[in-house]
């Protein structure tokens, strides 16, 4: 370990902590109370307080509960796909190979290029009839006239794969960083025992990682709820509903609609939602123990 | 090292604090347009450089203009948003569409007192248009109108006299509109796929749908988009339905729309395809893209105006429905309520509206002037019937909740359309949940 | 053998992973209208449109000034912080678990109250704004890669300099600093490539034309009456270009100062 032992005077950590401490809390805190309290406010300019209208209309809409299955399914799809491929993709950076240090950067540009950006070109990817990505499908799904952003399945696979495209370089980064802190050791005698690839990755690898999946889920999770801004952008909404997620129903409600009771509301079901999503992964992932 | 990278760091950042603080006391005119989104937004932005120029000159004793930029598609929500967080704007671009939800909201200024200094001449020149009506609610002006924007059906001559049709007597009514639309849907190369479609519709997640295709429908067979005095939608009545299974006829039946017509932007379903040749008819053309068939040549002299102007390879025609409506509406400029200067402001707004800067304003669309009509350059076919298609010309529902409106039935529309499912059923579920969205408790 | 399937799923990696950039130059360097998958010809029409107009510069100008001031307000406030909640045990260190919660905020549900806020201590849509904004945003996950960080940078010689008579803070500044400067990279980047990114704080907090960002701008393509995707996608390509040659620079850094994150 390498911590300090206690200190009584409070005077050091407290000048060094506060500054940030203050960031968040004027910046993140003091908007934040009444933008939910909002949630409780009946709508209109000089909304009753306080009043849980707006969630008794959110639940008993079917189009919001449609909202909050799509937020479901956009994020296990995400996170369900990111995270096999951020594994094998990390497990390949920590190899030593030469000339793979270019490598390394050009798997971790999807996460640098601006999200509005890599949305309009995966729109332009799924849109027209000779684009790839609508040759791909059209060659999966055997319909030779689909058009995807017509289709609310197709057309939420697209959102998917664009959030999936993002997210891969996060997580690779985390696992890889969680691989590297791996003692050698234990892989060289697993061999020695005769253990296969397979073996030495479920024993060894993905117990000693799991922390580091735990956050890197948790951040996935956490950009993937709250992303209006690239599905607005990809498909806004459309088809029909068919690939509004919350959040971009949070968006229209809060910009497009001026409702912003009730967008407020949906705000505190998405905060729920992800606070339930980090209670998951915390809590599947606490430990730690490894059995060799 | 990092000492002397902070330095220069703080220096900017007090530098900005300090020069942001300058801005604030010059005039704020709030607009759409990206000078960098390509020829039609730089020209606009040029021109409204050119009144803020006009009024700096005539008012130099003033602090001057700081223009500000807002999606065109976001104005009308950001002005009420600010005016709720308590942000101020002075002149702001709204949409005439909005004007119920500015009513109800009240974060606009009300602009009577200011326009009944106006001289009769003036006011008549710009109060027959349905904008400069719709921008009224309720005895109070919420802005006044820059323009006209407004559709017609376009069609290729020369396709219909390829398929036996007179260009100088298009259809007239929905079965001579269908009946047109089948012969002109054809297959050129022989390759078994629709070359040619006879009827360039849009039916995509965009307010357009309901503007430009389902609304001149839902008219044509009685029906209305929203009942003021019930404050509720009533889109789903027989009308609404017979209006959705038109349209979804057009591309399932008689296969005279395309079926890509569902998505994408309305410039990607009907303004580029019809100049590609892909549509010999096309419904909701708007008059924001007659440039572009000056610049093919399929047009001349006409765009902008001139006395010899006439159409060679085009032509248009008004809706082909009962009431000859087509949604019309126009940029409108307004005044926020939170305004510190107001009497300024309405003054940048009538150097904006003087009749020579209405003339060569690119977004102004037709003119809304009619002394500008008057002019000898619009004395001809072409804009006679745009002149006919401004004047009978409808604006959207006085409802405060039009954006939801709008996208809930354009979402109704798809599903009926993609799904292929029973339109009365449909529209009849989006119709009451968004009334429940807003029914009184 | 291994050694060849390792090097062609890597290249199936990058390759997939530069695809979809591929296809936005591809359409940035055709004409308009262009239909087939290889375009015809080659036009570097677009980007000439863009960069021969003077608010291109002023917008990256922008975008570099909020990047670099959020950075300048990030790196000192979250290594300060990172240290405190690293070597000791105060009122802070409870609060560390709460630093992973901060992402999972709805930024969109506070916006508006943020506006009215900001409006009131007279910060509203200014540059100031947004770098505020953007350094609340980035703060939470820098202050816990820090103190990730400076967990494993060994105590030793912050001993040996206290014992040497150093004040706390030099001791931050001469010994702590120049050993965390790997997790310091890894937060630059971070920080700038998600500001430089950023799109919602942008376009809620700022109006003025002369304070747009290079993100907002590329939004503005997509027109009422027309969306040019050819210029798009050269504008999506221009606003890229800066994070990922930042990232290229300090990539080495930014991987070493993520892998010095280990288990709480």
């Amino acid at each position: 370990m390498t911590d300090m032992p206690v200190r009584r005077s409070q005077i050091v950590p407290t000048l060094l902590f506060l500054p940030a401490f203050l960031l968040l809390i004027f910046f993140w805190c003091v908007p934040l109370i009444p933008g939910l309290a909002l949630a409780l406010r009946s709508p209109g300019a000089e909304g009753d307080w306080p009043s849980l209208i707006n969630y008794s209309r959110l639940l008993g809409e079917q189009t919001f509960r449609h909202n909050l299955l799509l937020s479901l399914v956009y994020v296990v799809g995400v996170v369900g796909a990111a995270t096999p491929v951020a594994y094998a993709a990390s497990l390949l950076m920590t190899r030593n190979i030469r000339g793979l240090r270019w490598s390394r950067s050009l798997l971790l540009i999807p996460w640098v290029v601006p999200a509005v950006v890599s949305s309009l070109i995966f729109r332009n990817l799924a849109g027209p009839e000779m684009a790839p990505l609508t040759q791909l499908y059209r060659l999966i799904s055997g319909e030779p006239n689909l058009l995807p952003l017509q289709d609310s399945f197709w057309a939420m696979t697209t959102v998917i794969l664009h959030s999936f495209w993002r997210s891969v370089p996060v997580m690779t980064l985390f696992l890889a960083a969680g691989i590297a802190t791996i003692p050698t050791e234990f892989h060289e005698a697993a061999q020695t025992d005769g253990a296969t690839s397979l073996q030495r990755f479920w024993h060894i690898t993905f117990p000693l990682t799991r922390m580091h999946l735990a956050v890197g889920m948790l951040l996935v999770t956490a950009f993937t709820l709250q992303d209006a801004e690239t599905v607005y952008a990809l498909t806004g909404g459309g088809p029909h509903h068919g690939t509004e997620v919350a959040a971009v129903r949070l968006f229209k409600e809060a910009f497009d609609y001026g409702q912003f009771t009730t967008a407020a509301a949906i705000g505190s079901f998405l905060l729920a939602g992800g606070l339930c999503f980090m209670f998951l992964y915390l809590g599947s992932f606490r430990r730690t123990e490894v059995t060799l | 090292m990092l000492k002397r990278r902070f330095i220069p760091v703080a220096m900017v950042c007090i530098f900005l604090f300090a020069v942001q603080g300058c801005g604030k006391k010059k005039l704020r005119v709030a607009h759409i347009y990206q000078p960098l989104a390509g020829p039609a937004h730089k020209l606009n932005f040029r021109w409204l450089k050119g009144i803020v120029r006009q009024f700096e000159e005539a008012h130099p004793r003033l602090d001057g203009v700081r223009l500000e930029q807002i999606p065109w598609d976001k104005i009308d929500a950001k002005s009420i948003s600010d005016h709720r967080a308590g942000v101020s704007h002075d002149v702001l671009m709204t949409s005439p569409q909005f004007m119920p939800q500015h009513f109800k909201e009240g974060d606009l200024l009300d602009l009577t007192p200011y326009v009944s200094k106006w001289s009769k001449e003036k006011l008549d020149d710009i109060s027959w248009s349905p904008s400069w009506r719709k921008c009224e609610q309720n005895g109070v002006r919420l802005g006044i109108p820059t323009g006209v924007h407004t559709r017609v059906v376009i069609f290729r001559r020369d396709f219909f006299e390829a398929a036996g049709l007179d260009p100088e007597n298009p259809p007239k009514n929905l079965d001579e509109l269908l009946e047109a639309a089948r012969k002109l849907t054809r297959d050129t190369d022989g390759d078994g796929k629709t070359d040619v479609w006879g009827l360039g519709l849009y039916m995509g997640p965009l307010r357009a749908t309901i503007e430009l295709y389902f609304a001149p429908l839902l008219w044509h067979f009685g029906g209305k988009l929203y009942d003021r005095n019930a404050d509720r939608a009533v889109f789903a009545s027989e009308a609404g339905a017979k209006a959705a299974r038109f349209l979804y006829d057009c591309i399932h039946e008689h296969k005279i729309t395309p079926p890509w017509a569902c998505s994408g932007t309305y410039d990607d379903v009907i303004q580029r395809p019809f100049l590609d040749g892909k549509l010999a008819m096309a419904w909701g053309w708007g008059n924001y893209w007659n440039k572009l068939l000056e610049k093919t040549g399929w047009i001349e002299g006409l765009v902008p105006p001139t006395p010899h102007g006439r159409e060679i390879k085009v032509g248009v025609f008004v809706s082909p429905t009962k009431p000859r409506a087509q949604f019309t509406n126009s940029w409108a400029l307004s005044i926020h309520k939170l305004s510190k200067r107001p009497q300024q402001a309405f003054s940048f707004i009538e150097t904006a509206v003087k009749a020579e800067n209405l003339e060569v304003y690119p977004d102004a669309g037709v003119p809304v002037l009619k002394s500008i009509w008057a002019k000898k350059e619009y004395q001809n076919h072409w804009y006679r019937v745009w002149r006919e298609a401004a004047e009978a010309g409808r604006p959207m529902p006085s409802t405060p909740h039009y954006y939801d409106l709008a996208d809930t039935v354009a979402s109704a529309l798809q599903e009926v359309i993609l799904k292929r499912v029973d339109p009365a059923a449909t529209l009849k579920r989006y119709q009451d949940e968004f009334n429940d969205r807003y029914a009184r408790p | 053998m291994k050694r060849q399937v390792h090097w062609l799923l890597m290249i199936l990696f990058c390759g997939l992973a530069v695809l979809p950039i591929l296809w936005g130059i591809r359409t940035s360097l055709s004409p308009e209208g262009e239909r087939s998958l290889v375009p015809s010809s080659v036009t570097l029409e677009h980007y000439r449109k863009i960069l021969s107009q003077g608010f291109f510069y002023r917008y990256a100008f922008n975008s570099a000034i909020v990047s670099i001031g959020s950075l300048a307000v990030v790196a000192p406030l979250s290594l300060a912080a990172g240290y405190a909640l690293a070597r000791f045990r105060f009122w802070g260190s409870k609060m560390a678990p709460l630093l992973l919660a901060f992402p999972l905020l709805p930024a969109i549900t506070f916006l508006v109250p943020l506006v009215r806020y900001l409006n009131v201590i007279g910060l509203y849509d200014s540059l100031p704004a947004l770098i505020l904004a953007n350094s609340a945003f980035c703060t939470p996950f820098c202050v816990w890669m820090m103190r990730n960080f400076v967990h494993t940078v060994p105590v030793s010689l912050e001993e040996a300099g206290l014992l040497d008579g150093c004040s706390r803070f030099s001791l931050l500044w001469r010994i702590v600093l120049p050993s965390a400067l790997p997790g310091l990279m890894a937060v630059t980047v971070f920080v700038f490539v998600q500001v430089w990114n950023n799109f919602i704080f942008a376009y809620a907090l700022t109006t003025a034309q002369s304070l747009q960002v290079l993100p907002k701008a590329v939004v503005g393509f997509i027109g009422s009456w027309r969306t040019d995707w050819g210029g798009l996608m050269a504008m999506g390509i221009l606003t890229l270009l800066p994070p990922v040659i930042v990232f290229q620079f300090l990539q080495r850094w930014f991987v070493a100062g993520m892998y010095g994150l280990s288990t709480k």
